[in-house]
């Protein structure tokens, strides 16, 4: 519920403002959606735990998100930015996958 | 493996594990040492539960609002790049009429250049025999157009038939097929050939390039119209006489291509577009 709440206020309010994103981070957005994904993935599936924590829940969206676009963006300066992206990519998507079946898990029960 | 398994395992954030322990450590603390109760029951912002749930709320509002924003720069970038290609395809465009207009430019300077030219020859003697000799040169340096009698000789790819397993290429027609065509009609005694519209004299190149074909560096699109000016007599009979034409009745027995031959009572042949000349110098290597 709440999850829901947010989120249709954040795309409402992305579709609504269509903020203007610098050229310069243009490459690392979409690495960073990624990474907050799977942060909140994270933090839904510890409240269906009953473990969620805010603090923890703040601090590893926002570093999540930093580290996600910093490695990208460091991979850019060697030179292999497009593989690391990969990487940072399957590495996000396992936690993904997991965190969303242990929540089908605690809502479904199977 | 053990990278994966551990990637699996700590999916969930072993921090919430931790601070669930701590808190219920904490808890366990307060319930041996009772503090003032009371202040905790009332429901409020410092409540632990209201506010996981307006920060979790937050923070899935930003994430939607980086989806929403992501969302919206994929699809801005796709007109982009199609502006970019229409912006390119214009340009070609531009420069093709361009090439046009000066070709045409070109083809009357040259007229008005040898319409001065017959002028100013034309009042002496030894001037006429200047100009006939110019005339004679001309024709055979393909710097005129020319027209008169002749043959019209059209090649064309076969028609693919999906059933056969013959290559694509070998239903083609290929540079060398319409090169021995060529020297098949030189070879009648032609004394004016184009391809497709372009003038072939001894300088032109009929080159492959990938699957297109060029004349002179222009594209050529099948069926292929070669023109050829010669005796109305002897042309078409010597030209069917010729290593050039037997090259290509094999090829429509082998292949299928298509090979037509016609006597036209007056074909028209364009002049070159550009007549220069390349000479060999021998001072101080210099290549020209």
């Amino acid at each position: 519920m709440i999850a829901a709440i947010g989120l249709l206020l954040g795309v409402g309010l992305g579709l609504l403002v269509q903020p203007e994103v610098p050229t310069w981070l243009q490459p690392y957005l979409p690495i960073a959606v990624v990474a907050a994904l799977d942060a909140t993935f994270g933090g839904l599936r510890a409240l269906l735990d009953g473990i969620f924590d805010d603090r923890v829940f703040v601090v590893s969206f926002l570093s999540n998100v930093v580290i996600a676009a910093l490695v990208v963006f460091l991979g850019d300066q060697l030179g292999v930015g497009g593989q690391l992206s990969t990487g940072v990519v399957v590495v996000l998507g396992i936690r993904i996958f997991a965190n969303v079946a242990a929540i089908r898990r605690h809502l479904l029960k199977a | 493996m053990s990278l994966l398994t551990d990637l699996f395992r700590t999916a969930a954030e072993d921090e919430y594990r931790d601070a669930a322990d701590r808190r219920a450590a904490a808890a366990t603390v307060q319930t041996t040492v009772p503090a003032n109760g009371l202040a905790i029951a009332t429901r409020s912002w410092r409540t632990p539960r209201v506010r996981a749930a307006v920060l979790l709320t937050v923070g899935i509002a930003v994430l939607g609002l980086l989806l929403a924003t992501t969302a919206i720069q994929a699809r801005r970038g796709q007109p982009a790049a199609a502006a970019e290609r229409a912006s390119l395809v214009e340009r070609i465009e531009t420069l093709r009429a361009q090439a046009a207009d000066l070709q045409t430019e070109l083809a009357s300077a040259a007229s008005a250049l040898a319409a001065a030219q017959d002028d100013a020859l034309v009042s002496t003697a030894e001037g006429e025999a200047i100009s006939t000799e110019l005339d004679r040169l001309a024709l055979l340096s393909g710097a005129s157009a020319v027209t008169g009698p002749g043959l019209v000789v059209t090649l064309d790819d076969a028609a693919l038939d999906p059933d056969t397993d013959a290559l694509v290429d070998d239903t083609r027609v290929q540079d060398i097929d319409l090169r021995q065509l060529l020297n098949g009609l030189w070879s009648a005694g032609a004394e004016a050939v184009s391809v497709a519209g372009t003038r072939v004299t001894a300088r032109t190149s009929i080159r492959a390039a990938g699957d297109a074909l060029f004349a002179d560096l222009v594209p050529l699109q099948p069926p292929y119209e070669v023109r050829a000016i010669g005796d109305p007599e002897t042309l078409g009979p010597r030209f069917l006489d010729s290593a050039g034409a037997s090259w290509l009745e094999i090829l429509v027995a082998t292949y299928g291509i298509g090979f037509e031959v016609s006597s036209e009572a007056t074909v028209d042949i364009p002049a070159v577009t550009a007549v220069d000349l390349t000479w060999a110098s021998g001072d101080s290597g210099t290549d020209q």
